[in-house]
């Protein structure tokens, strides 16, 4: 295969796990969290700037995680406890974040060059080129987190979290408490996104401050993509469905960008794409009804 | 085993809309009562299961079931020791998960949920065995989601996963209204099967007089709040829907209210 094409793949296997994470705020429970527009930048800031200044890959990544959980677990307490709407509560905790990242850089971009990252050490250990590289810690990072994520919506600390999506009313009469079960899959989602950020951010060669701006969009447009090419059958369906629609999402704009679209255009023709995504059952209701009047 | 003690609830208070929905209403449930309340719109009824249920707090008063003063709890605590249905079948369970796992997770309601994997094996054969008993052929659609079963069999299975773990009060309100006649027959049998098999304490709303006289032992009159009329044993048993009518218009001094409450 052409490095260019591995290349692409390695890139959708890499911001598969920000769009897992969306997938969790998004289908599991049931709600549109945009906290992952800092959440992002923020596990690349927190992972850059303790690897710059000496730390290893793994405590970067762990951190990272760590400072996703917080994240979400602002956003749940607004939305929870504060009863402050969960969108408006996820575009507090991304505003907030901007200045938390920049504190945390001290500046708006954090060069990794010269610094050893997953990705030099996997080269070093493999002996392979860029693009198999990011394709070997992609597959890694997102087999690991998948089957992580597949045993723990299976528990009943997940189960539960799953029923929260669908019905509150009803895990609430089973006796569990929402508002936890909301915190959680927030936290969990998050984590899962901040650590994408510090996983793109290494591979980039440096974090800024700017680099979360339509992560969720492209988060979304994985999930749907996704879930219309590769069915909804399973919690497990679902998501290699969403993994293999983050790759699908790299190739389309692999080859719009081929074709001649200005990268300028990549956010413009992201929303797009999305938004007729999620018009599609309306278009589709309207479409069948005139038929049957007909 | 249920005490509901002089509680008061009123909605929206100080505005136009201000409901006093629940005046001083007291009901003592013994246990295995199978109480049937019935009464017009607005009378109450929904509104005295939600307090019990825990959905809001209440304004004045006390709960208290078998010796627990739950009053204070939150309805997710209040789970451990009630059982619920809800009128409307999209509201007790969850459409897009398996059968089995809403079932799983009622077999553990109340308890806090840990990290162990939520179906296993030895369940399966008892959830078998259970929804076999229901007789609508759900034990071959374990796996089948629950958004896919009709409104008839999705209370059928909601009424399972309430008692699947015994609960020391069920409430059920109004659980066959929105079901059409020929359903909502079999899921009234059904509940009488399972309350009368675990001698389950009960308090099960319905807009049906006839059903109301027809299954329990006891039955509640609601009026404006308040616990009305309040018959069990015998005096129940021979009761007919003229002497209900006829108790309640004397009760209430309304003449008119018997019609609304027929047509309620």
């Amino acid at each position: 295969m052409s490095n260019l094409a591995v290349s692409t793949v390695a890139q959708g296997l890499l911001w598969a796990v920000m769009a897992l994470g969306v997938y969790v705020t998004f289908r599991v429970l049931d709600l549109a969290d945009l906290t992952c527009e800092g959440s992002f930048p923020l596990g690349a800031a927190t992972a850059a700037t303790l690897m710059a200044s000496g730390h290893s890959v793994s405590t970067a990544i762990l951190a990272a995680a760590v400072a996703g959980m917080l994240a979400g677990a602002v956003t749940g307490f607004l939305t929870t406890k504060m009863k402050i709407p969960a969108l408006l509560a996820g575009i507090l905790t991304m505003i907030a974040l901007y200045s938390v990242n920049l504190r945390i850089m001290g500046k708006a971009n954090l060069s990794l060059l010269g610094v050893d990252t997953v990705f030099t050490y996997t080269q070093q250990a493999l002996g392979l080129n860029n693009a198999y590289t990011t394709f070997v810690v992609g597959l890694a990072a997102t087999l690991l987190i998948g089957i992580g994520m597949y045993w723990f919506f299976g528990t009943e600390i997940g189960a539960a979290i799953r029923a929260t999506g669908f019905n509150q009313q009803m895990i609430r009469a089973q006796g569990v408490n929402t508002d936890m079960t909301i915190i959680l899959g927030l936290i969990i989602s998050n984590a899962l996104i901040s650590v994408s950020g510090a996983l793109v951010g290494q591979n980039n060669g440096f974090a800024d401050v700017g680099m979360g701006v339509g992560t969720i969009v492209i988060g979304l447009a994985s999930v749907i993509i996704g879930e219309v090419l590769f069915g909804t059958r399973s919690f497990k369906n679902c998501m290699i469905s969403v993994v293999l629609g983050s790759v699908v999402y790299r190739i389309v704009i692999a080859v719009v960008l081929q074709m001649g679209m200005p990268p300028n255009d990549l956010k413009l023709f992201t929303s797009v794409l999305v938004a007729i995504a999620l018009s599609m059952p309306l278009i589709k209701a309207k479409f069948k009804g005139r038929k049957v009047a007909r | 085993m249920l005490q509901v003690e002089h509680i008061y609830k009123t909605f929206f208070p100080g505005t136009i809309n201000e409901k006093r929905a629940l005046v001083d209403t007291t009901l003592h449930l013994k246990p295995g009562d199978f109480t049937t309340v019935i009464g017009s719109n607005g009378a109450g009824k929904s509104t005295m299961l939600n307090a019990i249920a825990g959905v809001w707090p209440i304004d004045k008063g006390r709960i208290v079931i078998d010796g627990v003063d739950i009053t204070k709890e939150p309805e997710h605590k209040r789970a451990r020791y009630i059982g619920r249905v809800f009128q409307d079948p999209m509201l007790g369970t969850a459409a897009g998960m398996m059968i089995e796992e809403n079932l799983a997770i009622a077999s553990r309601r109340g308890q806090f949920p840990g990290l162990s994997w939520s179906s296993s094996s030895e369940q399966h054969d008892r959830f078998y065995e259970m929804l076999k008993e229901l007789n609508l052929g759900l034990e071959d659609r374990m796996t089948a989601h629950v958004g896919l079963l009709s409104g008839g069999q999705r209370q059928a299975l909601t009424l399972l996963m309430a008692t699947i773990k015994k609960p020391k009060l069920l409430l059920l309100d109004e659980h066959t209204a929105a079901l059409d006649p020929k359903t909502a027959e079999k899921v009234l049998e059904l509940t009488d099967t399972i309350v009368e098999r675990d001698r389950l304490t009960t308090l099960m709303i319905t807009h049906n007089m006839r059903d109301a006289l027809r299954f329990g032992n006891r039955l509640v009159m609601m009026h404006e709040g308040r616990v009305l009329i309040d018959v069990d044993g015998e005096e129940k048993k021979n009761l007919k829907i003229a002497d209900l009518l006829a108790m309640f218009e004397k009760a209430s001094g309304d003449g008119m209210a018997s019609d609304k409450l027929l047509l309620g």
